[in-house]
């Protein structure tokens, strides 16, 4: 009796912990059911176009192939957008039909992986451009290099050229970049002048924008900040790394560039600059009730000068449109240097497996084309991807535009290497122990450094 | 014991295969399959679509040896499973003992701690973030008024992990509904004799109460602990960047193996970690096993 109740007893554990060790599992249970519903999806298209792969057929009978296009451009002006891209590339032609198909974000991509190893992808993927050499490698991506060889001398011209070489892997081509970002700053012009500060001189170096932020903060009869002059944290910490001297971590050839003497001094200003003279709780307790909408920091006049994304400036036009404000380039660290800034952005991927590359080759182009990357970013104020269409008279009316065009040339686009996966997110905590006052910026660079040059050396 | 069973015994193991049968078709059918498939796949460079060779123990190489942060991720998740686990045991007793009163009104009580358990996922992190915010949060606001200025949760390093065990606190319905009901089969003979020997109600609890419900104490430490060794969800959504900030604290061990197996494709370097855990989660099962023949009372005396 007892030898069973134990037996009894390790059945159970081994029945609990089953879901545990089959981590990968639960998930891929999880997508199997989206792959069903996949699976069934694909299988509507394909009735509704008739027999298989029969193009000419479809097109003549008036069915069109149905494609899907994944995002997560699922509410707003971004979905109103999308679709009505869509729809123009729709009635463009009359072979394809685009769906558009949106999850949340990061669990798209996470979807999307499933059903490419799986065998059924979506047709078309817009992706994060960081990381589009790891599906290249992984064969998760449909190499584009021969369509592109059919359009033609210069077609990779189009694009700015450090978010086209975000697209190669082994000398091939795995995506066409969509859009991309930078940092700039924002300023509160009328705070500027109750401070007695110039409304048309934004800071141009730290020292000034240190200098400027003293003299904007109102501080409450309690010790609280009313307004904070400027609020280094609305950037990561690493954005701000890649802003000191314009220098991803790691280069092409493997160099580690995580200690630099620019980082070093970067961080030594933020931390004592800000996070050392007003106390770290003092900020935290601060940022955290930051909220959007109204109750926006910059919005709401709670910060009278921050870091930002280009399109950060829709929400003071939706929710402030009376505010007085200016935009300019990051500081640079010192005078007379550079003002850098780090950038994101997405690319458009055809999925390795794709039913109709062709296809999902013509949607990429069209949604990358000069046309419609100027109706994105009148829409939604991206930084896109097409050089043309990024300087296009009507875009660089907007003062934000103005600026973020400005900025590309200094902005970093910065990659997860294949030679360094993930070195971002291995010095992240390193850089907050300094922001957490637990180790000087020296310190906390150098042991970071170390530790993406042994990731370098296992990735050889 | 080698004697043959009896009719009635047959009959109860038949009826005992049969609950359980949900769980072992499920486990044979569904979870056994992919479960040996991750198995395997922990000794090769399996990255869901391009490879799959076998590279012996690199995987586990990388883990204990190269991985830079894989301690870390330990570290954290068991950091969180000792403080989480023990919690919340105590917690559901001492409120289990409290709603087993019979006053008025304590099946509204019972609903009320109840009700956390139903709700679930995102919605109640959210909700947990507005109630942790340093300022205007609701834990703050209450420490304030007894003169406490409270940490800023989970901003701070050192006060993320246990804002994750308040919450997994708030939520330990489940547990108190066992301990509760188990409580209430405790044969009230004991009480009376007890009370007839003029024993106080701490000795009461402590000699009759806790003895006999040691073994639904045992069943969920067990089940808590495999639960806490989970913990992903409240990581994934209320750490600021999704991948264990503040300075990594909330880099749990499954977060990890999300991150590797999706973000990074190392699916066979994520299997290879999840059976780490296994082996970890399955040693200490088996040593509270051994341990529970000293401290968990069984009804037959067998002990």
């Amino acid at each position: 009796m007892k030898r069973k109740k134990l037996i009894g007893l390790l059945l159970a554990t081994v029945l609990g912990i089953t879901s545990l060790a089959g981590c990968g599992n639960t998930n891929s249970t999880d997508t199997a059911g989206s792959e069903t519903s996949g699976a069934e999806e694909s299988a509507e298209s394909t009735d509704a176009a008739g027999t298989e792969g029969a193009d000419t057929e479809a097109a003549a009978s008036g069915e069109r192939i149905k494609l899907e296009v994944w995002d997560w451009w699922g509410d707003g002006q971004y979905k109103y957008v999308i679709e009505q891209l869509c729809q123009n590339f729709n009635e463009s032609q009359d072979k394809y039909e685009v769906v558009h198909v949106n999850y949340p974000w990061g669990d798209v991509w996470t979807k999307a992986l499933a059903a490419t190893a799986a065998g059924n992808p979506p047709d078309i993927i817009i992706q994060d451009i960081r990381t589009v050499t790891h599906r290249g490698q992984a064969n998760q991506a449909t190499d584009l290099t021969d369509l592109i060889a059919q359009e033609g001398e210069g077609f990779t011209d189009q694009f700015y050229p450090q978010l086209m070489d975000a697209m190669v892997y082994d000398g091939k081509v795995y995506g066409l970049p969509y859009v991309t970002d930078t940092r700039i700053l924002y300023y509160d012009k009328d705070a500027f002048a109750e401070a007695g500060l110039d409304p048309e001189a934004p800071p141009q170096t730290w020292d000034e924008l240190v200098e400027y932020a003293r003299k904007l903060d109102v501080q409450n009869e309690d010790g609280t900040y009313e307004r904070l002059g400027f609020y280094p944290g609305t950037l990561e910490w690493n954005a701000w790394a890649f802003s000191a001297d314009g220098k991803d971590y790691t280069d092409a050839e493997g160099n580690v560039t995580v200690n630099t003497p620019e980082k070093v001094e970067l961080f030594e200003n933020i931390y004592t600059d800000f996070y050392e003279y007003y106390g770290k709780k003092e900020l935290d307790s601060f940022s955290a009730e930051f909220g959007s909408g109204m109750t926006n920091p910059f919005v709401a006049g709670k910060v009278a000068m921050w870091v930002n994304t280009p399109t950060e400036f829709t929400k003071v036009r939706d929710f402030a449109p009376e505010k007085n404000y200016g935009v300019a380039l990051m500081p640079a660290l010192k005078e007379g240097g550079e003002h850098y800034s780090w950038g994101g952005g997405f690319s458009v991927e055809i999925p390795y497996g794709a039913k109709d590359v062709e296809g999902s080759w013509e949607f990429a182009k069209f949604i990358t084309s000069k046309e419609s990357q100027v109706y994105w970013a009148s829409q939604v104020y991206d930084t896109v991807a097409n050089i043309e269409a990024s300087q296009d008279p009507s875009l660089t009316e907007i003062p934000v535009f103005k600026a973020a065009l400005e900025a590309m040339p200094t902005t970093v686009v910065t990659l997860d290497r294949l030679t360094a996966p993930g070195a971002s997110d291995i010095v992240l905590p390193y850089l907050d122990e300094i922001i957490l006052g637990n180790k000087t910026p020296q310190e906390a660079l150098d042991e970071a450094q170390a530790q993406v040059e042994q990731l370098v050396s296992d990735n050889k | 014991m080698k004697r043959g069973m009896t009719k009635r015994e047959k009959k109860e193991a038949r009826a005992g295969w049969l609950f359980i049968s949900p769980w072992i078709i499920g486990f044979t059918c569904l979870t056994g399959g992919p479960l040996l498939f991750s198995l395997y796949a922990s000794f090769t460079n399996y990255n869901m679509t391009s490879r799959m060779d076998f590279i012996g123990l690199e995987n586990y190489i990388r883990m204990f040896v190269k991985d830079p942060v894989f301690w870390k991720s330990l570290g954290n998740t068991l950091y969180y499973v000792l403080l989480a686990v023990p919690s919340s045991c105590v917690c559901a007793i001492f409120l289990a003992t409290l709603l087993n009163r019979k006053v008025k009104g304590t099946p509204v009580f019972r609903m009320l701690f109840y009700l956390p358990t139903v709700l679930s996922g995102v919605a109640v992190y959210q909700l947990w973030i507005q109630l942790l915010a340093p300022q205007s949060g609701l834990i703050n606001s209450a420490l304030r008024l007894i003169g406490i200025e409270g940490p800023s949760w989970l901003a701070d390093p050192s006060w993320t992990k246990p804002s994750l065990v308040m919450m997994r606190v708030w939520a330990l319905g489940t547990s108190m509904l066992l301990y509760l009901s188990s409580m209430n089969s405790v044969s009230k003979d004991l009480y009376e004799a007890a009370d007839i020997d003029g024993a106080s109600f701490l000795q009461k609890f402590r000699k009759i109460t806790l003895p006999q419900i040691s073994p639904i104490i045992f069943f969920d430490i067990i089940t808590n602990m495999t639960g806490a060794f989970q913990v992903f969800q409240e990581a994934l959504v209320m750490s600021k960047n999704g991948k264990g900030d503040p300075a990594g604290s909330l880099l749990f061990y499954n977060l990890h193996i999300y991150d590797e197996a999706f973000t990074r494709y190392n699916m066979g370097y994520a299997s290879a970690m999840a059976w780490f855990l296994l082996v970890i989660v399955m040693a200490i099962t088996l040593i509270n096993l051994v341990a529970s023949k000293y401290w968990v009372h069984t009804e037959e005396g067998e002990t």
